[in-house]
C-alpha cells in the first residue's frame, strides 16, 4: 500500500514530444483513471509508471522513494495488459504461478528435474498453490486452472490476468485498457466487478482507458489528458459537472455537449445565434463557445423568453426512458442534440419547429484558448 | 528500461558475431581472392587480397612453340580467360539459365491452375486430388531419383535437355503455396470477371496472378535458386553430354581434370557460377528474405 | 459458391495429377519392385532375389558404414545448424546497428552453390597451401600457440594439446584423416544450412507479441535466459518445427560434399546414402541394390516427417 507521485514527467520519442510534464499524486487506495482520446499519451503514462519505459526527464516515487532507477519487476506493480498477455503455453494455474515462483523460489528450486531435491522447495511450493487457489476463488476461475489461455473466453482470459496480477499482492495494479477487447454487455458487467474488487482489496488502481463511460463510472478521480497533458484532475462528479476546459467537456458525457458560437461584448454579455443570456461573463475575450449538455435544455413549443432558440427537428431517437432530439438551431449547419422526456415529445416529429433553452445556470462558457470562464453571480 | 544493455554487453555481441562473419566468408574470401593470383602466390600465400598482378610466363604456351616474350599473361585476366577457355563455361551459363527459366516457366503453368481449381472451383475429387497433392510433400524428388533415371533412359531420354527439366516441373510445394495465396482472394474479385464474360482459363492468368505476385516471386525465388544450384540431379541424368552440362557440373569438371597446376582458373570458374545469385541476392535482399520466410510460414 | 465446374477443373488439375503419378508416385513403385531384383541398365530382363539387397542392408559392414555415416551426420547437423540459427537470430535481433549487414553474411552460404563453395572449401582445407593450416601454422611459437595450448590453465600440460601437437606434427588433414573427414563435412553442411535456419527464425521473433516480454518482465523474469524460457522459445515453437523437419530432410539428402571432395571415403566414413545411391546404382549399375537403399531412405524421411507432425505440432499450436 503506498502513494505514488509523479513529478514532471515528459516523454519525447525522436522528436514528438508525448509527454509534456505530468505532475500527479495519487493516494494509496484509490481508483484512479487516466482517460483521453488515442494518442495523449495515457498509456505511455502508464508504462513509465510500471518501469517498462523510462521517462525523458521527470521523477516517479512509490511510498516517497524514488523508483527512477528501479527496473519494473522490482517496483512491486502488477499490470493487466489490454491484450491479457498470458503466456499461451501454459495453463491457468501455471499462468498464476509465474509470478510468485519467479519471485520466490531460488534459481535451483525452479530447475527442471534436480529441483525435486532441493529441501523445503515442497512447502513453498504449496503455498504458492495455496495462494493460487485462494485467488482464482475470488474471482471465480477455479474450474478452469488446468485449460490454456486458447480454450477461455474472452471474459474468462480477463480474469486469469487479473489473478496473475492480484496474486502477487502488489502495492499497485496498473490497469491498460483491460475491458476493450470484450463485447459490450460483458464491458457493462465487468466494470461493476471491477470497482467491486477494488473496493474488497483496498488496493491502488491506476486504470487508462479512452472509455469515459468507464472513467465515470469506476473512478475515484480521474484524470482527462489530451496531447501529453492533464487537462483536468478531480471526481467524475466534478469533472462531468464543471469541466475547466472545452475539450474536458467535450469529451466526458455522452451524448457529447452542444456548442454554440458565442460573442461576448465589453461588459461580459453573451450572445450566441442571436439569442443574448441574462447572465454574464467575467472576460475580457471578445468570443467563445457556450456548451449546454443534451439534459439541460427545456423544450417549448413557444418562446417563452428572450432565451430561447428556435430549433428544426430532423431526427428523433427514442431509447425507451428517454428521448433525443437531433436538429439545428435555425440559422445554423450545426447538428445539437436534446434530451427529453416521453411527454414532451408526443407532438413532436421530423421538421417541427420548437423551441429550446438552457436550463437556468446549466450553460458553460469556454474562451477562445479552451478555458472555462466564470458566470458573474448575480 | 528492459533489455537496456550495457555498451560492453554490445561489444561482446558484435564481436562473436563478427567471429562468426569471418569463418562464414572466409571460402567467399579465398574464392575470389585466388582467382585473381597467380599460381605462385596462392601456393605461397601472398599478395594480399588482390594479388600483385606481376606478370608470369605461360609455361603451356611456350609449350606450343611460342617464344617467351609473348607467353606473359596477367594473373587475374590469365585465370579467367581460362575458366572459359578450358572448359565451354559460356556454355555451361547458358545451360543453367534455359533449364533454370524452363523449369520455373513450366511449374508455374503446372501449379497455378492447380492450385486455382483446389482453392477456389467445386468439383468432383477435389479433397482426393488435394490428398494426392499432400501425400507428395512427403517424398522429395532427390530420393527417387534414380528410378526416375531408370524411367527416362527407359524411354532414351537421358543426356536431353528434357531430362534435367522434366522431373522437377511438378512443383507440389508451388501448388501449396500458391494455393494458400489464392484462398486469400475474395471470391466477388473472381465472380465479377465471370459476370464480365471472363472464362475460368482467364481468370487465372487475369485476376488470381496478379493477386499473387509476391508469393509467385517468392517461389521463383526459391526455384531459380534451387535449381541453379543442383548437382545431384544433373549428375545422374548427364552422363555424357557434356554440351549439356550445368553449371556445378562443369565446375566439378573441371576440378576432375585439375591437376594442381590451375587453382587460380578453377576458383574464377567458381566465381563465375556462384556470383550471379550472389549479385542477385545482394540487389535484394528484402525481397529473398521475404520469400524465404513466405514459404517457411506456409 | 453451388456451381461446379467439374470440366474445366479436370483440365487445369490434370497436368498437375498426371506429372505427381509419373514423377513422384510411380518411381517409389517402380523402385520398390527393382529393390527386389539384381537389375542392371542395359540387361534384357532381370532376376527375382527376394529380400538378398534387403539382408546386405544390414549385413555388410559397407551398408552399416552407410547408415552410420547419414546418421551421424544428421545428428551433428541438425542440432547444430539449429542452435547457430537461432543463435544468430536473437543476437542480430539484439544489437543495435549493423545488424542488416551481419543477416546478409550469415545468409550467403545458403545463395551460392554447395557444389562450387565445397571445392573452395577443400581447398581452403588443404593440408599445406590452404589457408586454414597455413593460418594456424603460422600461429606456432607466438602468443597464440601459449593461447591455445591452454597452458595457462594449471592442470593442462600444455605439450599434450591439440594445437602444441599439431605444430609439431603438421595440422590436420582434414579430409584425409579419418578422424577429421565426417566432422569436416558436417562443418560445410552446417556452414551452408544456418543462415537459412536464422532467416526463419528471425521471422518467427517478430511474431512474438511484445506485450508478452512485458509481462514477463513485471512477473520478475529479468534474466535474458528465463525471458527466452518463459516467453521466447514456446512462441518459437511453431518455427522450430518447421525448421527441424526441413534441415533433417535436407541433411538426409547431402551429396555435393561428398561426392566431389571425399567420395564416400577414407574407408565409408562419408559414405552417405545418397551417395551410395549414385555410386551402386549409378556408377555401378547395380540397380537393384540401389533401388533397395532408395526405398529405405524414404522410410526414413516418411517416419521423420510423420512422426514430427503428430508428436509435436500438436503442442504447439496454442491459439
Amino acid at each position: 500500500m503506498a502513494g505514488i507521485t509523479l513529478k514532471n514527467i515528459t516523454k519525447k520519442f525522436d522528436d514528438t514530444e508525448v509527454l509534456k510534464g505530468i505532475d500527479l499524486d495519487i493516494a494509496d487506495g484509490e481508483f484512479l483513471t487516466l482517460v483521453g482520446a488515442s494518442g495523449c499519451g495515457k498509456s505511455t503514462l502508464l508504462r513509465i509508471i510500471a518501469g517498462l519505459e523510462s521517462q525523458s526527464s521527470g521523477d516517479v516515487a512509490i511510498d516517497d522513494t524514488s523508483v527512477n532507477s528501479v527496473r519494473a519487476s522490482k517496483r512491486d506493480l502488477a499490470m493487466v495488459f489490454q491484450s491479457y498477455a498470458l503466456y499461451p503455453h501454459l495453463s491457468v494455474q501455471q499462468n498464476m504461478e509465474t509470478p510468485l515462483r519467479l519471485r520466490d523460489l531460488s534459481f535451483w528450486e525452479r530447475f527442471p528435474l534436480l529441483s525435486a531435491f532441493v529441501p523445503g522447495r515442497k512447502s513453498k511450493i504449496k503455498a504458492i498453490n495455496d495462494l493460487v487457489a485462494e485467488t482464482a476463488a475470488i474471482l471465480k476461475i477455479g474450474h478452469l486452472l488446468e485449460r490454456k489461455p486458447g480454450q477461455l473466453s474472452g471474459g474468462q482470459r480477463q480474469r486469469v490476468a487479473l489473478g496473475r496480477a492480484m496474486v502477487r499482492r502488489p502495492v499497485a495494479f496498473l490497469m491498460d485498457e483491460p475491458l476493450s477487447n470484450l463485447d459490450a454487455a460483458l464491458r457493462v458487467h465487468m466494470r461493476a466487478e471491477l470497482a467491486e474488487l477494488h473496493r474488497s482489496l483496498g488496493v491502488t488502481f491506476i486504470y487508462v482507458t479512452h472509455d469515459q463511460a468507464e472513467a465515470l463510472t469506476m473512478s475515484d478521480r480521474m484524470a482527462v489528458m489530451m496531447d501529453g497533458e492533464i487537462l483536468q484532475l478531480d471526481t467524475p462528479d466534478r469533472i462531468y459537472k464543471n469541466p475547466n476546459d472545452r475539450r474536458v467537456a467535450d469529451f466526458i458525457g455522452s451524448p457529447k455537449i452542444n456548442f454554440f458560437p458565442g460573442e461576448f461584448d465589453k461588459a461580459g454579455r453573451v450572445t450566441s445565434y442571436g439569442v443574448a443570456l441574462e447572465r454574464r461573463l467575467n472576460t475580457q475575450s471578445s468570443n467563445g463557445v457556450i456548451g449546454v449538455r443534451p439534459e439541460h435544455f427545456q423544450l417549448f413549443s413557444d418562446a417563452v423568453d428572450n432565451e430561447c432558440w428556435p430549433f428544426t427537428v430532423t431526427h428523433k431517437e427514442s431509447l425507451g426512458s428517454d428521448f433525443f432530439l437531433h436538429g439545428h438551431i435555425n440559422g445554423s449547419q450545426q447538428r445539437t442534440v436534446a434530451r427529453a422526456t416521453p411527454e414532451a415529445v408526443v407532438d413532436v416529429s421530423i421538421g417541427t419547429e420548437i423551441f429550446l433553452r438552457a436550463a437556468p445556470g446549466a450553460a458553460m462558457a469556454f474562451g477562445a484558448d479552451n478555458r472555462r470562464i466564470d458566470f458573474l453571480e448575480d | 528500461m528492459i533489455g537496456q544493455s550495457s555498451p560492453f554487453r554490445e561489444s561482446i555481441k558484435h564481436a562473436v558475431l563478427i567471429l562468426g562473419a569471418l569463418i562464414v566468408i572466409l571460402p567467399f574470401y579465398v574464392m575470389t581472392s585466388y582467382s585473381m593470383k597467380s599460381q605462385n602466390e596462392i601456393v605461397t600465400n601472398s599478395g594480399g587480397f588482390f594479388g600483385i598482378q606481376e606478370q608470369f610466363v605461360d609455361e603451356y604456351c611456350v609449350k606450343l612453340g611460342n617464344p617467351r616474350k609473348s607467353c606473359m599473361e596477367t594473373p587475374i585476366i590469365y585465370n579467367y580467360v581460362q575458366a572459359f577457355k578450358k572448359a565451354p563455361l559460356l556454355r555451361y551459363l547458358l545451360n543453367g539459365v534455359i533449364i533454370t527459366a524452363s523449369i520455373f516457366l513450366i511449374q508455374v503453368i503446372v501449379a497455378l491452375p492447380c492450385a486455382y481449381a483446389l482453392s477456389k472451383l467445386r468439383f468432383w475429387g477435389r479433397d482426393v486430388v488435394f490428398g494426392m497433392v499432400l501425400f507428395s510433400l512427403l517424398i522429395p524428388v532427390h530420393a527417387i531419383a534414380l528410378p526416375i533415371y531408370i524411367m527416362l533412359s527407359k524411354v532414351g531420354l537421358t543426356n536431353t535437355y528434357a531430362s534435367l527439366i522434366i522431373p522437377w516441373t511438378i512443383s507440389v510445394f508451388g501448388i501449396f503455396l500458391m494455393r494458400q495465396f489464392f484462398m486469400t482472394v475474395p471470391d466477388d474479385l473472381i465472380d465479377a470477371a465471370r459476370m464480365d464474360g471472363m472464362s475460368e482459363f482467364g481468370v487465372i492468368w487475369k485476376v488470381m496472378l496478379p493477386t499473387a505476385i509476391p508469393a509467385l516471386l517468392a517461389f521463383a525465388i526459391f526455384s531459380v535458386v534451387a535449381h541453379w544450384n543442383d548437382y545431384f540431379w544433373p549428375r545422374i541424368a548427364i552422363t555424357g553430354a557434356r554440351d549439356l552440362y550445368t553449371p556445378p557440373l562443369g565446375m566439378r569438371d573441371f576440378k576432375g581434370d585439375a591437376d594442381g597446376s590451375n587453382w587460380g582458373p578453377m576458383m574464377a570458374t567458381a566465381t563465375i557460377i556462384v556470383t550471379p545469385l550472389i549479385v542477385a541476392f545482394l540487389l535484394a535482399q528484402k525481397r529473398f528474405i521475404e520469400g524465404i520466410t513466405l514459404t517457411g510460414m506456409k | 459458391m453451388t456451381t461446379h465446374h467439374n470440366a474445366v477443373s479436370y483440365w487445369f488439375v490434370a497436368p498437375a495429377v498426371i506429372l505427381m503419378v509419373v514423377i513422384l508416385v510411380a518411381p517409389v513403385f517402380v523402385a520398390a519392385v527393382l529393390s527386389f531384383t539384381d537389375y542392371s541398365l542395359g540387361n534384357p530382363g532381370f532376376n527375382w532375389v527376394g529380400v538378398t539387397n534387403y539382408a546386405k542392408l544390414i549385413g555388410r559392414s559397407t551398408y552399416t558404414k552407410m547408415l552410420l555415416a547419414s546418421a551421424t551426420y544428421v545428428i551433428v547437423v541438425v542440432p547444430v545448424s539449429i542452435g547457430l540459427g537461432l543463435g544468430a537470430a536473437l543476437l542480430i535481433n539484439s544489437v543495435k546497428r549493423f545488424g542488416d549487414v551481419y543477416k546478409t553474411i550469415y545468409f550467403l552460404p545458403v545463395m551460392a552453390a554447395l557444389l562450387a563453395m565445397a571445392i573452395v572449401w577443400e581447398f581452403s582445407l588443404h593440408p599445406t597451401i590452404g589457408l586454414v593450416n597455413k593460418t594456424l601454422a603460422s600461429g606456432c611459437g607466438t602468443w597464440v600457440q601459449d593461447l591455445l595450448g591452454f597452458g595457462w590453465v594449471p592442470w593442462v600440460d600444455s605439450d599434450q594439446s591439440w594445437f602444441v601437437k599439431s605444430c609439431r606434427d603438421g595440422f590436420p588433414l582434414w579430409f584425409g584423416d579419418r578422424t577429421y573427414t565426417m566432422g569436416t563435412i558436417a562443418f560445410i553442411g552446417i556452414w551452408q544450412a544456418f543462415g537459412f535456419n536464422m532467416v526463419l527464425y528471425l521471422a518467427g521473433l517478430t511474431s512474438v507479441p511484445r506485450e508478452l516480454y512485458h509481462a514477463a518482465e513485471i512477473d520478475g523474469a529479468v534474466a535474458g535466459w528465463e525471458r527466452f524460457r518463459l516467453v521466447t522459445w514456446p512462441m518459437l515453437g511453431p518455427t522450430t518445427v518447421f525448421v527441424v523437419t526441413i534441415t533433417t530432410i535436407r541433411s538426409f539428402q547431402v551429396f555435393d560434399t561428398v561426392e566431389s571432395i571425399t567420395q564416400g571415403g577414407p574407408s565409408k566414413s562419408t559414405y552417405v546414402m545418397m551417395y551410395a545411391i549414385y555410386e551402386k546404382g549409378v556408377k555401378q549399375n547395380l540397380i537393384g541394390m540401389g533401388s533397395a537403399i532408395t526405398i529405405v531412405f524414404l522410410a526414413f524421411v516418411l517416419f521423420l516427417t510423420l512422426a514430427q507432425r503428430h508428436l509435436v505440432e500438436r503442442k504447439v499450436h496454442y491459439a
